[in-house]
């Protein structure tokens, strides 16, 4: 019955929702109570009164719905009269209340204090009933009740003066009244569960307890809570409500056993005769005050009670509304926002030392904070904590230190500013003399050396020679770029401190610098690389990207690098490595020796470094790239390129995988112009007369290794095959497909699994099966 | 050697040690201790953060007139090394 | 401040600390400071026998001077982010030294 949109699995069926400590804690202060009451031999036995009413209930299917809400044809809109139902509700639960509140009386229960209760009974208030006074217990009061008028007032502000409230309640309970005397007689036989608006999980405890909890217990309080907490935006009009027939409501909530009791002791109690007493014409609620003395209390203490208890009312209101948003959030995300929130202290406070000092452990921690969401938030309170510390504590160290600091530093500053005059320079008819100095021995000599003396570099304002073997010159390049790309990194970390750019807004100055000086370093960056060196067929040296891009750390600098350059930068390192692909240190070292069957580690290591790292940016980038520049880097590499070298290198292969599965990406997207599909064609024929008759010597030496790579290869060049192009590759690879497919029946399962796959690629490729072979 | 680039010439001696970063190294250390890793990080006072480290201890034998020289060698994952046992850094060219 | 940034990361794992005495001790990090003077609690002597000293030790504060190695666990360290912080401390260094 989802009507309302709620959830109407049962509580039992649905679980306890860990998530809402409210309502448990709630249910818990009355599963106890509850349970203390078992025992009580005064008390009504649950078998002694159930009248069998609740067993017959059939609540699995929705059988009832129709009978319930009206036939389907009807268009049952969602937008609910809450104010309407809940009233015609309420007042059933009312009279249940009274039911109950009389058999509680019966018994001798020890009278807790409603002051404790009344809290427990505000946070939660979905489980409290609505407790409504026995107007038995006060005697006769005065006979006349204040006939209120019925208006509702649908101000959803629940913070108007009680006064006023509480004059309400008063009227609608002398309303109630009035009604419950008519109502008394009319049938009951209604499933008695159905007269409990109370959410189903909360109902088994608070009829059979709260009637005992509270003896005088503020009904209209109740109500007006459990409206509240359902409906909390009319709750002062719950409280003004219109009497609405009750008879309406009885259909609407199921609950079984603690409705039969009520019910039936209903049946028995004498109508509520009386109108409430004046001394509790607030809420029909005294604390410590028994019925018959009710009657004997002075005027005074009347006065007082009334007070107390509208202080304890309007504590109560207000807690009731701190408490109507509880369980909004989950741990979880509490703990979201708490973590939040202590990076924010962390950062704002720590706005000086920054990557400078403490770089690896901001970084480290930031880096975990990213891919840990749960982690416990101790760490960053410790991190805030401790930086806290440190600071005041080091404080008067730091202010010596950084003191002499600047000292030092200024006097550098001053030594370097005094003019090098220290070169004495004679000018002479015949040309300079100047006299050596020891700090710049080498300007004395004004001789320009033209031939560098056996491979060592010299100084020159263009490097044009760039001396590759050297791998102490290989390393320091590195490490330059990895300076460059350091620095490009902090900058781009400075960007968020920049003012937040509205979509609209003009670029800020600061916006501004910020991308030039970012533009600077990229330009710095890309410099280092060295990859616009120029390319001189006739130097033996290796071009210097190239060369420093054999070393690992290299390599796993191209990754990063990649995400700071644009789409022409881009290609250009992409053309390079392509240009340069049998020369690369993976494709050299990657061929197999005639008696090799593996590898030796360090190449493998490096082959990986290379796939892990280079690849994945470049492939990113060639497929997105468009059929052209697809086209113009085969090409390059069909000229400048010994092909068959390089295809019988994982890296090798590689690359070519990747232009053809592009282009044929390409081609059936459709879109690409003739011109460009044809001069593909052109080149993919190129490639295939290139390699054919070598196919085979793409596979790895040895039966069980990684061959996957080859059997993608094969696919992406088979899907674009003419049919004899793929009679070619077929016929020279099928021995090597029988093979893999008994060696795959002869495997355990996951590894011939594997190598069905592998080879599928290929065969699906071409319009066959594996299975076809039987 | 002369420096050839402009962007941060090398002026000591540990920046030659920055340039093996991520290197295979070869460590000297006092008390007859050998050290071979990867080279991970260092500071000036030459702590450093080796990775998959091979340690040699050079025993020499007691009671014997001989010398006789035995080593002990160590594995380690990682390796934290306090730099006032640094006796040398050199890198180990790979093959 | 690097290695003190480092080992600030490392807090709550499980060490080994060889001293220049030889003696080696196994145990959590809970504290580390500018000197790299060091907390350890939970601690185990590795070669328990020789080394009979701290068998009634539970928590231990080590001098920085006195520490030989520090075996790590090579999963709860970013060797890439090692090397760049090192690299950040050489530079600053540099830069520092007024070239």
């Amino acid at each position: 019955m989802s009507f309302f949109g709620f959830d109407t699995s049962l509580p039992r069926d649905r679980g306890h929702p860990a998530t809402a400590p409210g309502f448990a804690q709630a249910t818990d202060h009355f599963a106890g109570l509850s349970k203390a009451d078992d025992d009580d031999d005064d008390g009504i036995d649950f078998e002694d009164t159930y009248d069998g009413l609740g067993d017959k209930l059939d609540e699995k299917d929705d059988a009832f719905n129709d009978e319930t809400f009206g036939a389907p044809e009807e268009t049952i809109g969602k937008d609910f009269d809450f104010h309407g139902a809940t009233a015609r509700v309420a007042d059933a639960m009312e009279e249940e209340h009274e039911v109950f509140n009389r058999s509680a009386r019966n018994q001798s229960v020890a009278r807790v204090a409603a002051a404790p209760t009344q809290p427990a009974r505000v946070e939660p208030p979905t489980h409290v009933p609505t407790l409504r006074p026995d107007m038995s217990l006060w005697g006769s009061g005065p006979a006349t009740t204040p006939q209120p008028e019925p208006q509702p007032e649908p101000t959803p502000v629940v913070q108007p003066p009680v006064g006023r409230r509480i004059l309400s309640l008063e009227e609608v309970e002398a309303q109630i009244l009035a009604n419950n005397e008519q109502r008394h007689q009319s049938p009951f036989q209604q499933p008695p569960a159905q007269t409990h608006q109370l959410p189903p999980q909360h109902q088994h405890v608070p009829p059979m307890v709260t009637p005992q909890l509270h003896q005088y217990p503020p009904q209209q309080h109740d109500l007006h809570q459990l409206q509240s907490q359902q409906f909390p935006a009319h709750i002062q009009s719950m409280l003004q409500r219109n009497q609405t027939p009750p008879q309406v409501q009885h259909r609407q909530i199921p609950e079984q056993h603690p409705g039969g009791v009520p019910l039936q002791q209903q049946q028995r109690m004498q109508p509520m005769g009386q109108p409430l007493h004046p001394s509790r014409n607030q809420y029909g609620m005294t604390n410590h005050v028994p019925a018959p003395q009710l009657q004997k209390m002075t005027e005074a203490e009347k006065a007082r009670f009334l007070e107390e208890e509208s202080k304890r009312l309007k504590r109560n209101h207000k807690i009731a509304q701190l408490a109507r948003y509880n369980g909004l959030m989950t741990p979880a995300d509490k703990n979201f926002i708490t973590r939040i929130q202590l990076q924010h202290l962390v950062s704002i406070n720590n706005a000086e030392d920054n990557a400078n000092e403490d770089f690896y452990y901001i970084v480290h921690s930031a880096i975990r904070a990213r891919t840990n969401p749960q982690q416990p938030l101790n760490q960053f309170a410790q991190t805030y904590l401790f930086r806290q510390g440190a600071r005041g504590r080091n404080r008067q160290q730091d202010n010596h230190l950084q003191r002499m600091e600047q000292q030092v530093q200024r006097a550098v500053a001053a030594a370097k500013a005094r003019p090098k005059a220290s070169q004495l320079v004679l000018e002479g008819s015949l040309g300079k003399i100047s006299f050596s100095n020891v700090k710049t021995p080498r300007p004395m000599l004004n001789i320009k050396k033209s031939d560098t003396p056996g491979g060592e570099p010299i100084r020159r304002t263009q490097r044009s020679t760039f001396s590759s073997a050297d791998r102490k010159s290989l390393l320091r390049a590195i490490e330059n770029v990895y300076d460059a790309l350091l620095e490009l990194e902090v900058h781009e970390r400075e960007r968020a401190k920049l003012p937040i750019l509205m979509q609209d807004q003009q670029p800020q100055p600061a916006h501004v610098e910020w991308a030039a000086r970012r533009d600077q370093l990229v330009a710095k960056l890309w410099k280092e690389t060295k990859i616009m060196e120029p390319i001189n067929p006739t130097s033996t040296a290796t071009h210097p990207f190239i060369a420093i891009l054999s070393y690992s750390k290299m390599k796993r600098a191209v990754q990063r690098i990649f995400r700071h350059l644009d789409p022409e930068q881009r290609v250009t390192v992409l053309t390079m490595i392509v240009v340069h692909l049998d020369i690369l240190d993976v494709v050299k070292h990657g061929v197999y020796l005639p008696d090799e069957t593996q590898l030796p580690s360090a190449v493998r290591e490096e082959i990986e470094m290379f796939a892990a790292s280079v690849l994945p940016p470049l492939l990113g980038y060639v497929y997105e790239a468009p059929l052209s520049i697809v086209v113009g880097l085969l090409g390059i590499l069909l000229d400048r390129v010994d092909v068959v070298a390089v295809s019988k290198t994982k890296i090798g292969l590689a690359f070519l995988t990747m232009f053809s599965s592009r282009a044929e990406i390409v081609k059936q997207a459709g879109g690409a112009p003739e011109s460009e599909l044809q001069q593909w064609q052109v080149m993919y024929d190129k490639l295939f007369d290139s390699l054919q008759g070598h196919w085979m010597e793409c596979f790895p030496p040895g039966m069980f290794v990684d061959d996957v790579y080859v059997w993608q290869f094969l696919a992406s060049i088979a899907v674009g095959a003419n049919n004899a192009q793929q009679q070619a590759l077929v016929s020279a690879v099928k021995d090597r497909v029988m093979e893999n497919v008994r060696a795959s029946k002869t495997l355990p399962p996951e590894l011939g699994a594997q190598k069905n796959a592998n080879v599928n690629l290929f065969m699906r490729a071409i319009g066959l099966d594996v299975e076809l072979l039987g | 050697m002369s420096d050839a680039d402009d962007s941060s010439p090398i002026q000591e001696p540990l920046d030659l040690v920055r340039l093996s970063l991520a290197e295979q190294v070869f460590v000297k250390l006092r008390g007859d201790r050998e050290l071979r890793g990867r080279l991970h990080a260092y500071d000036s006072h030459c702590n450093l953060v080796l990775g998959d480290v091979e340690e040699t201890i050079y025993v020499v034998g007691d009671d014997e007139e001989d010398d006789s020289i035995k080593t002990i060698k160590k594995q380690s994952e990682m390796l934290f090394v306090r730099g006032d046992s640094v006796v040398l850094i050199s890198p180990q060219a790979q093959s | 401040m690097l290695f003190f940034s480092f080992f600030k990361t490392l807090v709550d794992h499980e060490v080994t600390v060889e001293l220049k005495n030889d003696l080696s001790i196994r145990g959590t990090l809970k504290s580390v400071d500018q000197f790299l003077n060091i907390k350890l609690d939970d601690i185990m002597v590795l070669e328990e026998a020789k080394y009979p000293h701290l068998a009634a030790v539970r928590n231990v504060f080590i001098r920085g001077s006195v520490v030989r190695y520090v075996h790590l666990p090579s999963g709860a360290v970013d060797t890439a982010l090692l090397e760049d912080a090192t690299r950040r401390e050489a530079s600053n260094a540099a830069a520092a030294k007024g070239r």
